[in-house]
């Protein structure tokens, strides 16, 4: 089976200078629910517009359903967008946004009426269709959005951070509504966002672009569990990264010397050739203890309470380690610490990552000139 | 609303002299007209003041003559062909200059400003001197040709207006949805747009029905419009029939500003600040 | 793959063609209709060919002589030549007016040498004695000099005569003598009005503006209507409106009389002050407007923010709120300065001769004499100050487009 989108070898500049999207290649599978993710200016809202044919790729080509799509104009592509800011006719009532597309392919206007309350049942709106745009809420404008994009039977749907004008309850809310519409009408969504709470709940796949390329592209499970590099480990939740030295590699494991002393035993997360090394671990994979004990599991990094702060149903504990670099951790709020109290911190290996890469690399370097 | 910036600068004392002088101002502005429209309803052909008898004489006599009927069916299909042509010319232009970011924008601009910058009296001379080479002057088609010069920037400038406040988001969401660009100008921007448009049909109409200059040159005796006519007949000052035609076009043009004003209420267009970054 | 991006970029240029192509059309009905008839009309305050295209030999014969030496004999005969030639006074007429303009006699001279000249037979065999027993001007040099300066086919003769200076037979600018000059006065006045008028805009518009701006809806509301409802109302109508308030047997005349605080009427039209008070009252509204529209958009927060750091009322007038509303205020002065340059009804009927400035000489030359050059030439002049101010707008304010601002 053919992917429903693909991108091949595009790159995108506006200026003819700097290339915003570099060599991207990207398939999206039928049905799928794909979110691309990153740092704002990294060419998220550009992917998006040159699939809806908005924008042009300066190179390369884009296929939907095999077909190539990039001389294709936008009103022929059958592809719905919703729009950051939902974009709604506001001349015309919420009925006659969403029969819009299909009057426009002329359906009658018994079909019309059906496929619109169709519609609005489905973001459960039945009551507003007289409205106009402006009578209506945030999270109803949103839905009505949705609904108009999805009312023709699109074979794709793009958002672009459809929810970033709404207030976080309103957010929450509508991400579970937004994906259980993806479920049942099964057809490909990609969406961006900048959020990567967001983002790892509502997606089969995650893209996380910057500067113009994609650094990794997974599930969620595994973008948390096994990042690619040292970028994606820091942007995705949250993560300690400690420096150190590699002193020995193999069977991919690293081991680090840090600099205060004690080394930590890794999983090896490329085959970068330096002696520098950036070990990724998460807070929540850390246990910490009073006093200075050898426990001998995994990793163990002995250091001095910095600072705690209260969240509520964790604590998170800030430590400066021997060698002065600082470790978070994040543990139960049951035993309380006091600042400048020795304590011991450790993790075990399959739980940390060593790059040799540190997350500012330059993976794109974006000031190049475009040959064309 | 009701504050703005300085208020709180001003005393109380410099605020009630301001206050006087807006009344004064005010009275400055509309009481020469207010003096003068009631003149025509007068019974005697001499200024009297108050006006002791009123009658519709002045306007019997208007439209008994007919020169004076001419030169009001003159300036009504002058004004309204003038102002369908610039409509149509001001619009597809403003549009263009929306959609299109080209490089010569100003130099555009400076050009279709042109006929509000020269002097009328150039303006009509010019024309006048290059009609009259292929023997159109005295000709309705030149004197309907030149108002839609003089009236089409002020088209362009009304619609340029509505249009820096229109979402271009919206063309996008309506080719995203199937409508090819024709479709999505006339179901899309062309609503939206419309109370601009409209504003500046009745600028453009206001523009041609003002004009002495251009119709005093251009204009034969068949096509004389009112104010050339009312012009012509400037030199008795008190020749009441003029007072009429005055008091005529004083409704038009009140007629004009309570549709302006209307307009004004449907503007369905957001205010600038909240769309201006999202068009492209 | 190159020719992705080649594509591309057609692409992006057809769309930018297709709009441009909603421009072309006002462009070249603007082009038409309005701009080259301009720039014809400006054209012939340069162009001379009348003379050179009646009088061909005379032109070719005077064309190597300079003023000072004798005149080369074959003139005359080219002179005979070419006025025999004339079959009808009309062929002879465009050169006759012209070398009429710039040396008083020269039509006559012409036209009767002309008529003289065919009833004689053979006035070739000797031309120069002929003319000048004909008329004693033939002998005078600057009979002949004027033909030469006039042959064309270009000539400053009237832009120069237009800021009353003229080219002495010798090729030297000179001033015309005062008694003659008829054009500088109305230059000036053209301005003095203009400027007058300018800045009573802004002495009674800006407060104007500043009351509406700070007024509540209502009142602003009230004061728009009163703003705008003249300014709709026909120019005409508010013309006679104010001939009638200050006619001899005018309103203000009749209450004056009525109340016997004066025992004749007042003579309050026909001079600089109707004029000025009708103009400020056609134009003030164009000053207001962009005022108005400017002055709503500025935050009270500005000037408390400029109190709170120490800086008094008028600082803080001065370094705070004048600039914000600067572009408010340049629209307002050239909308107000440009179209009072252009004036030309308003002084017509209710100024007197002091005061029709170069509008109505440019009138007076197209419709009276019909001297097309010398109405060229005024025209020039007027527009290049026009266009002076608004490029020195279009420079301040970084916007080409005139708007009133949005309501
Ligand atoms: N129309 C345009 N013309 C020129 N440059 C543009 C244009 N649109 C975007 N860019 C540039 O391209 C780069 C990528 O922009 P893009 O909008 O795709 O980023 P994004 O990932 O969507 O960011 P955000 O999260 O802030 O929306 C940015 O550097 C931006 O400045
Ligand atoms: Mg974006």
């Amino acid at each position: 089976m053919k992917p429903s989108v693909e991108f091949r070898n595009i790159s995108k500049s506006y200026d003819n200078q700097t290339l915003v999207i570099r060599d991207l290649n990207l398939s999206i599978e039928r049905g799928e629910f794909l979110t691309l993710l990153g740092p704002s200016g990294s060419g998220k809202t550009t992917a998006l517009m040159m699939l809806a044919g908005f924008e042009m790729p300066t190179t390369g080509e884009i296929f939907v359903e095999g077909q190539p799509y990039s001389a294709l104009p936008a009103h022929k592509r059958d592809i719905g967008v919703v729009f950051q800011n939902y974009a709604l006719f506001p001349h015309m009532s919420v009925a006659e946004n969403i029969a819009f597309p299909l009057q426009v392919r002329g359906h009658g206007p018994k079909d019309l009426d059906r496929r619109v309350k169709a519609a609005l049942d489905m973001v459960r709106l039945p009551e507003i269709s007289a409205r106009k745009p402006a009578q209506l809420s945030g999270g109803q404008q949103q839905r009505v959005a949705l609904a108009r994009a999805l009312v023709y039977e699109p074979k794709i749907v793009l958002m672009d951070e459809p929810l970033g004008a709404l207030d976080r309850q309103l957010r929450e809310e509508m991400q579970i509504e937004i994906k259980s519409i993806h479920a049942r009408v099964g057809v490909t969504f990609v969406y961006v966002t900048h959020d990567q709470g967001e983002a790892l709940t509502m997606s089969d796949r995650v893209a996380i672009f910057r500067k113009g390329v994609i650094e990794q592209i997974a599930d969620p499970q595994t973008l948390y569990d096994r990042p690619c590099n040292a970028f994606v480990a820091t942007f995705i939740g949250d993560s300690n990264l400690l420096r150190g030295t590699i002193v020995g590699r193999g069977g991919g494991q690293a081991t680090v010397a840090m600099p205060g002393g004690g080394t930590l035993d890794a999983r090896a997360g490329d085959n970068g050739a330096g002696k520098d090394a950036y070990v990724s671990v998460r807070p929540e994979k850390i246990d910490v203890s009073a006093g200075c004990i050898d426990r001998g599991v995994g990793n163990i990094l002995a250091g001095t309470v910095d600072k705690t702060v209260f969240f509520g149903d964790h604590v998170k504990v800030s430590i400066r380690l021997e060698g002065g670099q600082l470790l978070a951790v994040k543990t139960g709020t049951t035993e309380p610490y006091k600042n400048g109290q020795t304590v011991t911190a450790s993790w075990r290996a399959e739980d940390c990552v060593a790059f040799t890469a540190p997350p500012t690399r330059d993976t794109a370097v974006v000031e190049t000139t475009v040959q064309v | 609303m009701t504050q703005r910036a300085m208020t709180s600068a001003l005393s109380l004392a410099n605020r009630a002299a301001l206050g006087i002088f807006g009344v004064m101002f005010c009275i400055y502005l509309l009481g020469p007209i207010l003096a003068f429209i009631p003149m025509s309803f007068n019974d005697v052909a001499l200024l009297h003041y108050p006006i002791e008898r009123f009658s519709l004489r002045w306007y019997s006599n208007l439209v008994a003559s007919s020169e004076w009927r001419l030169a009001l069916l003159n300036s009504v299909v002058v004004a309204t062909s003038a102002t369908v042509l610039a409509t149509i010319l001001g619009v597809c232009a403003a549009f263009g200059l929306w959609r299109g970011r080209f490089r010569g924008h100003s130099i555009i601009m400076v050009v279709i400003m042109t006929p509000m910058i020269v002097p009328s009296v150039i303006g009509a001379i010019s024309m006048y001197f290059s009609f009259a080479e292929i023997g159109m002057d005295y000709t309705y088609s030149a004197l309907i040709l030149a108002h839609t010069a003089m009236a089409a920037p002020i088209v362009v400038v009304t619609v340029s207006a509505v249009l820096a406040r229109f979402d271009g988001n919206l063309l996008r969401a309506a080719a995203s949805l199937g409508a090819d660009p024709l479709l999505a100008f006339r179901k899309v921007t062309l609503p939206l747009i419309m109370p601009g448009v409209v504003s500046g049909a009745v600028f453009a109409f206001a523009i041609s029905l003002d004009d002495v200059v251009v119709a005093l040159f251009l204009a034969g005796p068949d096509q004389r419009t009112l104010p050339v006519q009312m012009y012509m007949r400037s030199t008795d000052l008190f020749d009441l029939a003029t007072a009429a035609a005055a008091a005529m076009m004083f409704i038009v043009a009140v007629a004009m500003m309570i549709f302006l004003e209307l307009l004004r209420r449907r503007d369905r267009l957001a205010p600038v600040a909240k769309a201006a970054d999202s068009r492209r | 793959m190159p020719n992705i991006a080649r594509d591309q970029a057609r692409s992006e240029r057809a769309a930018k063609f297709r709009a441009l192509m909603l421009v072309v059309p006002i462009l070249l009905f603007l082009l038409v209709v309005f701009i080259g008839p301009v720039v014809k009309l400006l054209s012939r305050s340069v162009d001379d060919r009348d003379v050179a295209s009646a009088l061909p030999q005379t032109a070719q014969a005077l064309a190597e002589w300079r003023w000072g030496t004798p005149l080369p004999d074959a003139a005359y005969g080219a002179m005979v030549g070419d006025l025999r030639a004339a079959s009808t006074p009309a062929n002879l007429a465009p050169a006759a007016g012209r070398l009429n303009y710039s040396l008083p006699g020269m039509r006559a001279l012409l036209m009767t040498t002309r008529t003289k000249l065919q009833a004689l037979d053979r006035p070739e065999a000797d031309p120069k004695s002929i003319l000048i027993s004909l008329s004693a001007k033939w002998a005078e040099p600057a009979t002949w000099a004027n033909i030469r300066q006039a042959a064309g086919p270009i000539t400053d003769f009237y832009l120069l005569t237009a800021v009353d200076l003229k080219r002495d037979f010798d090729g030297s600018i000179a001033r015309v003598p005062p008694s003659q000059s008829s054009f500088l006065p109305s230059i000036r006045t053209t301005f003095v009005i203009a400027f007058t008028v300018t800045l009573l805009a802004i002495v009674f518009g800006f407060p104007f503006a500043y009351l509406m701006a700070s007024a509540t809806e209502r009142v602003a509301g009230i004061m728009m209507f009163v703003v705008l409802l003249p300014f709709l109302t026909a120019t005409m109508v508010r013309i006679l409106a104010w001939g009638i308030l200050l006619g001899r047997e005018g309103v203000i005349n009749y209450g004056l009389l009525s109340s016997g605080l004066v025992d004749g009427p007042l003579d309050l039209l026909y001079n600089r002050t109707a004029v000025n008070i009708a103009l400020l009252h056609i134009f003030v509204p164009y000053m207001i407007l962009p005022l108005y529209s400017v002055m709503k958009t500025v935050p009270l927060s500005h000037m408390r923010a400029a109190a709170s750091l120490g800086a008094p009322p008028f600082t803080a007038f001065r370094r705070v709120y004048l600039p914000q509303i600067a572009p408010g205020l340049a629209a307002g002065s050239l909308l107000v300065f440009i179209q009072c340059l252009g004036v030309f009804v308003v002084p017509a009927i209710l100024g007197g001769a002091q005061e029709q400035g170069l509008p109505s000489l440019i009138a007076h030359y197209v419709n009276k004499t019909l001297n097309w050059g010398l109405a060229a030439a005024l025209s020039v002049i007027l527009l290049v100050s026009v266009y002076l101010v608004y490029w020195l707008f279009v420079t301040l304010t970084k916007s080409a487009s005139l708007s009133l601002g949005t309501r």
